[in-house]
């Protein structure tokens, strides 16, 4: 049998499990709306790990960084942060679990909303939010039928593979909701690393086999693209200004992301965020170690200088590079980081739009109870809908997926870090300056990044987020939060925190004087 | 948790986050085990010294939160 037909078979048993698996738990997840969108808030470290954690790595990380390394060089690696999201997630989530935990918020709207007392500026939040998660969920699918169509020697059609693609994602959150994905960001996970691995050590012994990794940088010292090992680049694109610009758009904001801000809430305990604290970084260190290693010295070894179409690379090295088992267990890597951010992210549209939108406005604001059941039922449809608006947008197949995503979605979920931030630790934060500041982040985002080019180096979403944050605190400052307000989000909050730290640290002190005694 | 712990915790991410940000595109870069130029170490490895720090500093302040169940 023909390896694209080997490959294709492969690719229909693994969209199979998926909805088999997210099928499963249909029943029990038609029961309340804090099952499918929460998971009961019952998530334990492991699976909370993972699926954090590849939810943030999406199809972009394995197709897009290692293009964007081979293109700019190492620096691109700043994408990550230093992996300033983990330390963000257990800082800012502890404090978001809490208030979960307290009054019962499920979504980034249902905090900001709140913490803000405004049912406009909520709806507006998530009318963005929703808005741009559909294009980022989309590039995600192009990534996958763009490779599937490479690696099955264009036997399976571009349109079909994305359609499949698009269908198995929606049908998978559809039967099983949150519990369902985070199980099955778990298995990506654990599917995603090992690949990674498998293609790594395959191309090092086949290609190098007289040095390894040392022989392939000899290799890249003669062939003129060492420039890629070294800051700031062959463009020289990442100086010290382009580190801090893509460190923002794709690590500092990563925990305000819909579906990331989602996982803050469904910890099953506080032990959740000691344990994220060290294998988070850790997560990200053994999967990125691996994408690096092929964009900055596999792919520039193997395919030398001035590669055509950097965008493809894995894709071309796993096919034309590789047997096809090889290529078979890349493309399922690409299914992993790819799948695992789609349904994360369609389920986080699918939470605001039934939750906050839906539920909040034409039952809770009318004094209306709702049926559990009927919200569920909202948040599928929506899904429904969602699957066909996003098969129309990969149907248009914009040219450069890195490019795509980071101009439109990035920037844009960013824009409610500000507002996150000042509202849980500011207690002078108001509703006015959350508006003047997103409202005009959002502006200065779209002016910078499609009009005008942003000065001075750095970015268009350095500057709205500038612009966000002086506009949130000036306006603040001259308005004023009612004191209820103060009183729910801070003094409550910070009596759980610190009250039992002040008395364990008093019973130490006690224990310590009566034993000196 | 003490203040000066705190204080030590975010001294030790301001300059972690300076060296990765910064710091790294002027360092020289010489290349280490004859494959792995020094600038790509820092990008690769510092962040698992941070994840030891982190992880320690939050052991030590979730030790602090046993009233939170």
């Amino acid at each position: 049998m023909k390896p694209a037909i080997l490959i294709s078979l492969g690719i229909l048993a693994y969209a199979v499990f998926i909805v088999w698996h997210g099928f499963r738990s249909f029943k029990s997840t038609s029961e309340s709306s804090e099952k499918f969108f929460t998971a009961d808030r019952g998530l334990n470290p492991f699976i909370l790990l993972c699926t954090t954690s590849i939810s943030v790595f999406s199809a972009l990380a394995f197709y897009g960084a290692p293009a964007g390394i081979y293109k700019d060089g190492i620096g691109f690696y700043s994408n990550t942060g230093g992996m300033v999201a983990a330390l963000m997630f257990v800082v800012v989530g502890y404090r978001l679990w809490l208030l979960g935990r307290e009054y019962g918020f499920t979504t980034p709207v249902d905090y900001l909303r709140s913490r803000y007392y405004s049912d406009g500026y909520g709806l507006f939040v998530s009318a963005f939010l929703i808005l741009f998660i559909v294009p980022y969920v989309a590039m995600q699918l192009v990534a996958i039928g763009d490779a599937v169509v490479v690696t099955t020697d264009g036997m399976v059609p571009y349109v079909v593979a994305v359609a499949v693609g698009t269908i198995v994602v929606s049908l998978h959150i559809i039967g099983g909701g949150m519990g369902s994905v985070a199980w099955m960001d778990t298995f990506h996970m654990c599917l995603g690393f090992g690949t990674l691995i498998t293609l790594i050590i395959y191309l090092t012994l086949h290609y190098f086999p007289n040095g390894g990794l040392a022989e392939a940088v000899q290799i890249m010292q003669q062939n003129g693209t060492y420039d890629i090992l070294s800051c700031p680049g062959p463009k020289g694109t990442f100086h010290w200004k382009g580190m801090i610009s893509n460190a923002l758009t794709g690590a500092i904001a990563t925990v305000v992301w819909p579906h990331i801000f989602m996982r803050t809430f469904v910890a099953s305990s506080k032990e959740n965020f000691r344990q994220m604290s060290w294998a988070m970084p850790l997560s990200y260190v053994l999967v990125y170690s691996p994408i690096v290693i092929i964009g900055a010295i596999l792919a520039p070894a193997i395919l030398g200088p001035g590669f055509e179409k950097p965008d493809n690379i894995v894709a071309v090295l796993s096919t034309q590079y590789a047997p096809p088992l090889i290529a078979f267990i890349s493309l399922l890597c690409l299914f992993a980081f790819g799948v695992s951010t789609a349904d994360s992210l369609l389920l986080s549209a699918s939470a605001m739009a039934s939750r906050d939108i839906y539920l909040h406005h034409v039952y809770e604001l009318k004094g209306k109870t709702s049926d559990p059941k009927q919200v569920v039922r909202f948040g599928r449809i929506v899904l429904l809908v969602l699957m066909v608006i996003t098969l129309v947008i990969v149907a248009l197949k914009p040219a450069s997926i890195t490019d795509y995503a980071y101009k439109l979605s990035s920037p844009f979920f960013a824009q409610i870090l500000p507002a996150t931030l000042f509202g849980l630790f500011w207690k002078r934060a108001t509703k006015e300056g959350a508006i003047a500041g997103t409202v005009s982040g959002l502006a200065v985002a779209i002016v910078l990044t499609f009009f005008v080019t942003p000065p001075l180096g750095f970015s268009a979403l350095v500057w709205a987020l500038v612009i966000n944050t002086a506009l949130l605190v000036s306006v603040s400052l001259c308005t004023k939060v009612p004191e209820d307000i103060i009183a729910k989000y801070h003094t409550r909050i910070d009596s759980i925190i610190y009250s039992g730290a002040e008395l364990s640290a008093l019973t130490d002190a006690t224990l310590q004087a009566v034993n000196q005694r | 948790m003490k203040k000066s712990t705190t204080l030590l915790f975010i001294l030790f991410n301001v300059i972690y986050f300076f060296i990765d940000y910064v710091l790294v595109t002027i360092l020289p870069n010489p290349l280490l085990f004859g494959w792995l130029p020094l600038q790509l170490y820092i990008l690769l490895f510092f962040p698992v010294i941070a994840a030891i720090v982190w992880g320690l500093y939050f052991h030590a302040f979730f030790n602090t939160q046993g009233h939170v169940k």
